[in-house]
Order: structure tokens, then C-alpha cells, then sequence
């Protein structure tokens, strides 16, 4: 099973600016000054809330939507002002976008018989299309009955029979469930990986996102607010923002004390803790950023006094919300082999794992 | 960096597709010689005199107490058939769609056969039966002078011909009404009469007014049962048929015809803006459509009783005419002949064809171009469009017998001459079927995902080729089914055409107006049963030729 693919292409987003004209004169902006380069062959993904302009972005680059400035390149050739249909750019739907009228087959060959493709040709790559994704049997099937995963499924070998020169991927699995979702990411990931097409996907789910990118960019009101490896973002996210969006996050307030050898000595709720931090934040008001998992709850005692306040079940997990002076301190410990059953009212000790905290500046990045 | 303004990145883009550089200069081009200039030329030759502009014409024909008579006649005549056949028209739905009674596809197929007769028919049977020779009057009780012709005549003429229409319209109302909202008064403790009086006859005023005022426009637009019911009791497309045919005054029948356009055109934007500032009646959206039906003895006796009596109506007005076109002479000599079946098929064998030819290609072309102007107007950004889809769209608001003269007048003299052609007639059919055309092509096309489009149009389809392989193999039912209701309203018409046939085109209405002009009663009805089989035939005929999925989409 092999696919001819071209040479994988570097995409380059310089400068992107777009805005919705909202009245007389008024322009609301959507993306601003975006700045975004993909290496040949990485898997990117456009991480934000509704409305942050991931998917304008998107949409800009398949040529969808009129942007005012900015220019875009594959490799070094400029296709900003190439008409949508003069792109070559692979484009996968939130809704799959499969013509209801036509069989799997008609819909993959879509592109090969707008561009006049020998009709034996068209045969053979529409096979091999449909084989990468295994719906190699359902060429004759319309995609009314298909079932939602496998029409998700057309509609990437739909994109990947173009050849493109980078594929763009618009929530391609919000709309199956839970399961499959997680199904269809992995086999995505695989299929991208073997055929080493630049790509570009955009979600609102942060799991999603950690598992299938090379390097995730969380996007914010049109700007990108952090870009780098899923582990960077999660671990050492730039802002309160990126670090809420990515996950659940303790964001404690905490005084910086010394400074010596790239680690900042840290008071967090009266716990003394040596954290890893730039120089810039010596001797400046920070914030404590504390991933549950990173809470460790033990016998009262030792540690920090504090007393449960709330407990959540979660099956895997059991989540405990634990008041510590006047903060409320996120946990979670793994349900599983504990022999220690924690209640609401119980009074305990806590703990922060000192290599798992990361310090922000505290101006810019209000504590919700 | 560079900075592109936004106008180069689009007409760039758009630059290397051609489709809508062709589509739109050429539906643009038919929208404006066929609809904006017939009516801006009636327009002129009313208000212009000696190359001025100048309201002596119009002056003269409102200050003539005749003509002032003949206004409030139409004015009068609409507003009783409005009031009336809106009241027939809400029963009947009522009865089909909420009551329990047998035989409802009977009942609401003999209710739909006069909207696909000409109206003209049912002055045909109504003096086969009531004139002074007719068969109940005369025959039957000995009268010879007839109420018939007058006033009642023409309401009882034009409630018969029109409020299908408005029945149709109350009908899908009911049928769409969200029943969940029934039911929630139910569940509060409303009784059946309650629910009805508090919450669906509220939300169905718009619908109400709605067909009132289309069966006002209908009454404005007749000009069939005026003409041979009308008697001393004149009314506007009347008068401008005298005044044109018979008396042959150009000037003075246009100055009518604007005259007559002025209430229409108020009225149709009156039921605009009660339709777009009334969409609460959240009519056929979501939420449940299965509605309970009365099963209350009383209520569906009386509507049996009365869904009944008016399909008996109808079916004795069809019945006599078919009487009247297998004897020898209606009201003379009821012998049984079938020499007006072979006249009709012989002598106005001519206007049959003429009325299938020309019906059918205006039918595809009004739906054709109806298509791409709703794409235009729906799939694109071109400036102007709105203009566009507003001229083509004015159809609607006037009368037939107006367009007909704009056409007739136009059209006679350069810088286009059109007179005596196929062509002035199929524009006449066209352009009239052009607002359904768009309508149904809109609401097609927004049955379809943008994202279909823009798949298309990733994947290196022009606009044009995403039109043709992706657009119009979905919308391909709907516009089927425009096509034929476009058919039926060509070859139905009367009025929109009599300006414009020609001894070389003639058509089925205007020859059965003349035929019973010359007394030819027998020929009449002959030819009106054909016309309403042909009609039967092709509504039923062309789905079935089509096959399932054109049946299902429908």
C-alpha cells in the first residue's frame, strides 16, 4: 500500500491580519499580525475557544476567505493570490462536506476528473486513496450509508487523492463520539506520518490536540498566544491562559524571595519552594502554576494544614477541592489502590511537587 | 512582508472564473429587457404626453366618473372574494388537516383542480348552468333572465377559481403549526376549543392575511370570468381590454393599467412586510408536526357536510362542462355528439400545440434562469445582485393583464419588435414564472451546505464546474417540480397573453374566450376538458416518468 506523494512543502504565514466589516466603516478584527511556519512534513495544530480565529485561519489559507494583509507561501512560492481552486490545498470539513449525490468512489474521484485525469488512472488512485484509510470495499456505497466515522474517513481520502501540498484538517472530529474520536485520531496520525504531508489542524480540544501535533499553537482573540511542543505547552505554558485552556491548572499567588542559579526560591501558601525560572522574574510578584496531579495530598501532619472542602468522583480519578488559608487547592489522586479514604471535612497535609510548578509574572495574568 | 489590498486578492480570484462573468450580464440582460423595460415603457406612454412628463392622462381617466365607478367595482370585488375565500379556504384546511374524516385525498384533490384550470372555466360552467339558457335556471325552473352576470357572478366565479389557492397556502399552515405548542397548552388544561382560539388561530393571522391578499391580487388579475360574467358590472382588466381591443386607445389603457397597478403593487408590499415581521408562526421549522386529530361527532359531521358540498360544487361545474362538450348544443339539444371533441382537436389543434410548445420551453427557461439568478443571489457577492433579484421578483406584484399590455405595447414598436412571434409569448410566460423560479431555487440551494461549495472549490472546481456537477444534480427535483407549476401557470393564464397571441401563435384560453364569444359553447368546453387533462397528465405524468427519487424528494 504505497501513495505517491509529492515532496512534502514548508508552509509560511507572514503577517496575517483579517477583519469582518461589522457597519459603516467599522471592522472588527479576527486574526491579527499571525505569524505561523510549519516545517515540511510537521503536523501542527490551531488550538482555541470559539471565536479565536482558528478556523479563519484555515479558511485563509484554502483560499475561503479574503484576508487584507499578509502573505502566505509554500515552500517560497506565494499562493495568497491564487484563486481557491488554483491551490492544491487539501481541505477536511467539521461536516465531512461529501457530495450526498454522488458514491464514495465519484466523491474521491471528484478532483482527478475536475482536472481531467485519465478515467484508468482516476481508478487506480481513487483505490489507493480509499485502501489508506480502509474503505477500500466501499466505493459504490453513497455516504448516506456510511456511518459518521466512515464518512470522516472519505472525506480524508477525498483530500489525500488531490496529492496536496498541505492538507488542512477543520475539527474533522467533533462531530463522532467519544470512542471513535479517539480511534480516528490515532489512525490520522498514523496515515499523516506515513505520508508525510504538511499539516494543519484545528481544534477546541485540548486532548486532541497533545496527541496528534508536532508542535500545538493555542490561539487567543485572533493572535497565537504560545506555540511549541504539546509538553511545553502543558508544562511551561506562557501565559494563565494557555496554561487554563490546556488543562486544569492550581494558579496561586506567591512571592518570589532569591534568586540564584536560574531557580527562583518561591513562598507559595507558606511552602518554600526552589523553581526553575527566568531572571526576569526576581524579586517580582509571580504565580504559582500547579497542575493537580502535582498536589500531593498526605496524612495531616506534615505539609501544609488544609481541610477538604469537596469531593468528586470521576471513576479513574477522585478530584478534591482543598481549602488552605484563603485558597482553594485543586487535587487528584488515582482512584485505584489507595487504602487511605479521604471524605469531605477530613483534615490532611499538602504538598506541591517542586519540579512540576511553573512561576508566571503576575501582571498580565489575573488569577480567576 | 507584503500588503495586498483586498480588492486585488478577490478579483484576482474571481478573474480566472469565468462562470459568473457570463451567468449574471445574461440573466441580468433578460431581467431588464423583458421585465424593467415593457413596464417602463406602460409607464411612460401614462405619464408622458408630447415628450413631457405630465399626469394629464391619468387626470383625465380619474376625473371620468365611469372610470372611478369601474376602480371601486374592483376595489369591491377583490376585497369580497378576499374576505370570503379566506373563510372557505381556512375551513376546508381545517377540515383536511385537523378533523378526522374519510376521503380526505378526494377532498383535497377536487379542491386543487381549479388551480390547475383557467379560471375562464369556471364562467364557462357557471353559464352553462345558471345563464339564461342554463341548464338550473332555465331548465329547471323556468327563469329566463339570470342574476348571474354582475356582481355575484363574477364572486361566485372567482371564489370557485382562487381560493384553492389560498387553501393550499392554510393548509401547509396547519400542517406545520409545531403541534408540541398545541400540546402544551393541552397539558395546561386547555381545552380543545381553548387551544385553538388562544394559540394556533394567533399564530396562523399572518397566514390569514397572507391569503387574503393573494386571492385580492388573483381577483385583481382576472380577466376571463369579467369578461363574459362582468355584465354591467365593469372592472379594471375589463375596462382595459375595451379599451384597447374595442376601442383601440393606447394611451387611455395604459393609463388603466397603471392605474390598476397602483392597489396591487400596495398590496403585494403590504404582504411582504406582514411576512417578514410576522415569522413567529414558526411555520414548518422544527419541533413535532403530528398533530391529533378532532374526533368530536358534531365537528366532523359538519365538516364532511361542508368539505362535501363544496367539492359537489366544483365537481358540477367540471361535470357540466364536460356535458356541455359531448352534447349537441347546451341548453338547446342535449343530444349526445363528438363533434366538438373532433373541432377542438382539428380547428384549434394549432393553439394546443402552440400552448404545449411554448409552455414547456418558457417553463425551462423561466426555471433555468430562475436557478442562476437564486445562485447569484445566494451562492455570490456580485454587486447588484439585489436589484436583479428585486426586478425579476416585481412579476409578482402585477396583474397579469397589466404585464400582458406592457408586453403588447412594448414589444409593437423598435427598438425591439417581437409582435406576432413565439418569442414575445414564451418571454410573457417566462417572465411571470420567473419569481417561482427563483423562489423555489433559493430555497433549494440553501437546503445545501456552503461547505459543499467550498469542498468543491479546494478540490479545483471553478464555480461554474461546482454549479454543474455538485449544485444542479442536488437541486435537480426542485427544479422539476418548478417546472411544472411553472407549465400550469402558462398554459392557464388568460389575461398575460391575450395582448400578445397572434393569428401565427395562438393559445388555448384566448381561443376558448372567443369561441365562447361566438357562441361556440360546445368547442369551449371541448377544449377545456383537453386543456385540463393535458394539465392532469403532465403533473401526474412527468414524476412518474422521472422515477423514485424524483418522487421522493418531492
Amino acid at each position: 500500500m504505497k501513495m505517491e506523494t509529492a515532496r512534502a512543502k514548508a508552509l509560511s504565514i507572514k503577517g496575517l491580519n483579517k477583519s469582518y466589516r461589522i457597519g459603516r466603516g467599522r471592522r472588527l478584527p479576527v486574526v491579527t499580525d499571525f505569524n505561523l511556519s510549519l516545517a515540511p512534513g510537521e503536523f501542527v495544530t490551531l488550538l482555541g475557544p470559539s471565536g479565536c480565529g482558528k478556523t479563519t485561519v484555515l479558511r485563509t489559507l484554502a483560499g475561503l476567505e479574503e484576508f487584507e494583509e499578509g502573505e502566505i507561501l509554500l515552500d517560497s512560492r506565494s499562493i495568497a493570490r491564487l484563486p481557491p481552486h488554483h491551490r492544491r490545498i487539501g481541505l477536511v470539513f467539521q461536516n465531512y462536506a461529501l457530495f450526498p449525490h454522488m458514491s464514495v468512489f465519484d466523491n474521491v474521484a471528484y478532483s482527478l476528473r475536475i482536472r481531467r485525469v485519465a478515467e484508468a488512472q482516476i481508478g487506480t488512485e481513487v483505490k489507493t486513496a480509499l485502501t489508506a484509510v480502509g474503505l477500500e470495499d466501499y466505493g459504490p456505497r453513497l455516504p448516506g450509508q456510511l456511518s459518521g466515522g466512515q464518512q470522516q474517513r472519505v472525506a480524508v481520502a477525498r483530500a489525500l487523492v488531490m496529492n496536496p501540498d498541505l492538507l488542512l484538517f477543520d475539527e474533522p472530529l467533533s462531530n463522532l463520539d467519544a470512542k471513535l474520536r479517539v480511534q480516528v485520531r490515532s489512525e490520522l496520525r498514523r496515515l499523516q506520518q506515513r505520508l508525510g504531508t504538511t499539516a494543519l489542524f484545528v481544534t477546541h480540544d485540548q486532548d486532541e490536540a497533545m496527541s496528534l501535533s508536532d508542535r500545538i499553537a493555542v490561539m487567543r482573540a485572533g493572535r497565537i498566544e504560545q506555540i511549541g511542543p504539546p509538553e511545553e505547552i502543558y508544562a511551561r505554558p506562557a501565559t494563565l491562559f494557555v496554561a487554563q485552556f490546556v488543562g486544569k491548572v492550581n494558579a496561586l499567588p506567591a512571592q518570589v524571595t532569591g534568586y540564584e542559579g536560574g531557580a527562583a526560591s518561591v513562598d507559595v501558601l507558606g511552602q518554600m519552594l526552589r523553581v526553575q525560572a527566568p531572571a526576569a522574574l526576581r524579586d517580582s510578584d509571580v504565580l504559582a502554576l500547579i497542575r493537580p496531579e502535582a498536589v500531593v495530598l498526605q496524612q495531616p501532619g506534615s505539609g501544609l494544614a488544609g481541610r477538604v472542602e469537596e469531593v468528586e468522583y470521576l471513576g479513574d480519578q477522585t478530584e478534591y477541592r482543598v481549602r488552605i488559608g484563603s485558597a482553594l487547592v485543586t487535587a487528584v489522586r488515582s482512584t485505584l489502590g489507595k487504602s487511605w479514604r479521604i471524605k469531605e471535612g477530613d483534615h490532611l497535609g499538602v504538598a506541591f511537587d517542586e519540579d512540576a510548578v511553573h512561576l508566571l509574572p503576575r501582571e498580565g495574568n489575573l488569577p480567576t | 512582508m507584503t500588503s495586498i489590498a483586498l480588492t486585488s486578492v478577490t478579483e484576482k480570484g474571481r478573474g480566472r472564473d469565468w462562470t459568473l462573468y457570463v451567468v449574471y450580464p445574461a440573466a441580468a440582460l433578460f431581467v431588464l429587457i423583458f421585465t424593467a423595460y415593457p413596464m417602463i415603457d406602460l409607464l411612460s406612454r401614462a405619464f408622458v404626453v408630447d415628450g413631457h412628463l405630465s399626469l394629464a392622462t391619468i387626470g383625465a381617466i380619474v376625473a371620468d366618473p365611469f372610470n372611478r365607478t369601474v376602480f371601486w367595482n374592483t376595489l369591491l370585488l377583490g376585497a369580497t372574494v378576499a374576505v370570503l375565500g379566506t373563510i372557505l379556504a381556512t375551513l376546508y384546511a381545517y377540515a383536511i388537516a385537523r378533523v378526522a374524516i374519510p376521503g380526505k385525498r378526494v377532498w383535497h384533490f377536487f379542491a386543487l383542480l381549479p388551480t390547475i384550470s383557467p379560471p375562464i372555466l369556471m364562467a364557462l360552467g357557471l353559464i352553462l348552468l345558471y345563464g339564461r339558457r342554463g341548464l338550473i335556471t332555465n331548465e329547471l325552473f323556468g327563469i329566463q333572465s339570470s342574476g348571474l352576470y354582475g356582481f355575484k357572478g363574477l364572486v361566485i366565479a372567482q371564489l370557485i377559481s382562487y381560493f384553492p389557492f389560498a387553501y393550499l397556502l392554510m393548509l401547509n399552515l396547519f400542517r406545520g403549526l409545531d403541534a408540541s405548542l398545541e400540546e402544551a397548552a393541552a397539558t395546561m388544561g386547555a381545552n380543545g376549543w381553548r387551544v385553538l382560539r388562544t394559540v394556533s388561530l394567533p399564530l396562523l393571522v399572518p397566514g390569514l392575511a397572507g391569503a387574503a391578499l393573494l386571492m385580492f391580487s388573483y381577483s385583481f388579475a382576472d380577466l376571463g370570468n369579467p369578461l363574459l360574467l362582468g355584465g354591467d358590472f365593469p372592472v379594471m382588466s375589463s375596462q382595459i381590454y375595451q379599451m384597447i381591443i374595442g376601442m383601440y386607445d393606447i394611451p387611455q389603457g395604459a393609463a388603466l393599467a397603471v392605474l390598476l397597478l397602483i392597489p396591487a403593487v400596495l398590496m403585494f408590499f403590504a404582504h411582504k412586510m406582514l411576512t417578514s415581521r410576522m415569522s413567529f408562526a414558526s411555520v414548518g421549522v422544527k419541533g413535532s408536526s403530528r398533530h391529533r386529530e378532532v374526533r368530536h361527532l358534531g365537528v366532523q359531521a359538519a365538516a364532511l357536510l361542508f368539505v362535501g358540498s363544496i367539492t359537489f360544487i366544483i365537481c358540477l361545474q367540471y361535470g357540466t362542462i364536460i356535458a356541455g362538450a359531448v352534447t349537441q348544443l347546451f341548453g338547446v339539444n342535449y343530444a349526445l355528439t363528438p363533434k366538438h371533441f373532433i373541432a377542438a382537436l382539428t380547428k384549434s389543434r394549432g393553439a394546443l400545440l402552440d400552448t404545449l410548445t411554448l409552455g414547456v420551453i418558457a417553463s425551462f427557461i423561466s426555471v433555468v434562469l430562475g436557478l442562476l439568478i437564486a445562485w447569484i443571489v445566494a451562492r455570490t457577492k456580485a454587486p447588484g445582485r439585489s436589484i436583479m433579484d428585486f426586478i425579476a421578483n416585481l412579476p409578482l406584484a402585477i396583474p397579469g393583464t397589466v404585464i400582458g399590455l406592457a408586453f403588447g405595447l412594448a414589444f409593437n414598436g423598435p427598438p425591439l419588435i417581437l409582435t406576432g412571434t413565439a418569442a414575445i409569448i414564451i418571454a410573457a410566460f417566462a417572465v411571470r414564472s420567473l419569481p417561482y423560479g427563483i423562489r423555489s431555487g433559493v430555497a433549494a440551494l440553501n437546503q445545501i451546505n456552503r461547505t459543499l461549495d467550498e469542498a468543491s472549490t479546494t478540490m479545483g472546481a471553478t464555480s461554474g464546474e461546482t454549479l454543474w456537477r455538485v449544485l444542479l444534480p442536488l437541486v435537480r427535483p426542485a427544479l422539476l417540480a418548478g417546472m411544472v407549476f411553472s407549465f400550469t401557470r402558462s398554459v392557464t393564464t388568460l389575461s398575460a397573453v391575450i395582448f400578445v397571441v397572434s393569428p401565427h401563435w395562438s393559445l388555448v384560453t384566448p381561443t376558448i374566450l372567443s369561441q365562447m364569444d361566438r357562441g361556440d359553447v360546445g368547442e369551449a368546453a371541448a377544449l377545456s376538458v383537453i386543456v385540463v387533462l393535458m394539465v392532469l397528465l403532465i403533473i401526474h405524468g412527468v414524476p412518474r416518468l422521472l422515477g423514485r427519487d424524483w418522487r421522493e424528494a418531492h
